[in-house]
């Protein structure tokens, strides 16, 4: 797969419907760093192996329209305590749980909203249906029987952020 | 009469909302929560005579936030109550259909606290400072 772009591959035959890999990769940056304040790296990918590994929350959203598609963000639990306490200013030990999730689950909605502004600029229009969360310990996510068509890693600091996209 | 000052907050996440109160506290106004359009209603019938402004999402579950704007700036109680728009719907197309449907003002998320405070207190207007 290119560093730069990767292809839709639900229908080989809709040529031109692409998302180019740093549009991605920007909105994640932009979103969490105005956010929050952290800044976010990104880095290489793991073997697929290693990828749901550390997994505790993830926050999903779905778009449809000129490309169907799943986004997932997916933190473990201590960086979920990081970035929420950062968006909001509570304190890590004064956060519920559900907050937590709400945190994460918001931060995929803003995400998913970043690449889809970016895509009107080509024409290609989305609408997005409510996100929610997927919580376990080691818990991971597939369309049928396909992982993600895209994976990419973010450090802050020395935790992890994983964010893929799936192809309806 | 004494008049309150309260800032409507309608947001599914109770994340965004959290946010929202602390802008909402630094300029010294109550913020009242709603997760939904209907909800927010419920909020409005009881207090419409103290809130100042509605921050309103667009994508929530229930009544969405395009049909509560609609809805409210086509009551005559409630038509006069300022509303920005705070959500992650960034086409022009849907800029259009909010300010059509009454929309006084519009924050992409993400914002910064900064940009949030800033178009708040644009929102409201010097009247309400004073």
């Amino acid at each position: 797969m290119s560093d730069t772009y990767y292809s839709i591959k639900k229908d080989e035959d809709k040529k031109g419907n692409e998302i180019p890999s740093f549009f991605v990769s920007n909105a994640v940056k932009n979103v969490i760093f105005t956010m929050t304040g952290l800044e976010v790296i990104e880095t290489k990918v793991p073997d697929a192996a290693d990828v749901d590994f550390i997994s505790h929350i993830s926050g999903v959203v779905l778009i449809t329209g000129s490309i169907n598609a799943m986004f997932s963000l997916t933190v473990a639990k201590p960086m979920a305590y990081l970035l929420v306490s950062s968006m909001t200013g509570i304190l890590p030990q004064n956060l519920r749980e559900e907050e937590l999730y709400d945190g994460i689950t918001e931060l995929v909605n803003m995400i998913s909203g970043e690449t889809r502004a970016q895509m009107s600029g080509r024409g290609l229009h989305f609408s997005t249906l409510p996100p929610f969360a997927i919580i376990g310990d080691k818990h991971f996510v597939l369309h049928k029987n396909k992982v993600a068509n895209l994976v990419k890693k973010f450090l802050v600091g020395d935790k992890d952020i994983y964010f893929k996209v799936y192809f309806l | 009469m004494d008049t309150k000052k309260m800032i409507l907050s309608v947001d599914d996440s109770a994340i965004v909302r959290k946010i929202i109160r602390s802008s909402v506290e630094v300029l010294r106004f109550e913020l009242l929560e709603a997760s939904d359009g209907m909800e927010a209603l419920t909020v409005l019938e009881k207090k419409c005579n103290d809130i100042k402004l509605i921050l309103l999402d667009w994508n929530m579950p229930g009544m969405n936030g395009i049909d509560f704007l609609k809805a409210i700036k086509s009551h005559s109680f409630y038509k006069h109550i300022p509303v920005m728009m705070i959500t992650t719907e960034s086409e022009k197309e849907s800029i259009i259909k909010a300010v059509q449907a009454g929309v006084n003002n519009y924050l992409l998320k993400p914002f910064k606290t900064e940009e949030l405070t800033k178009k708040i207190m644009e929102s409201l207007g010097k009247g309400v400072f004073m």
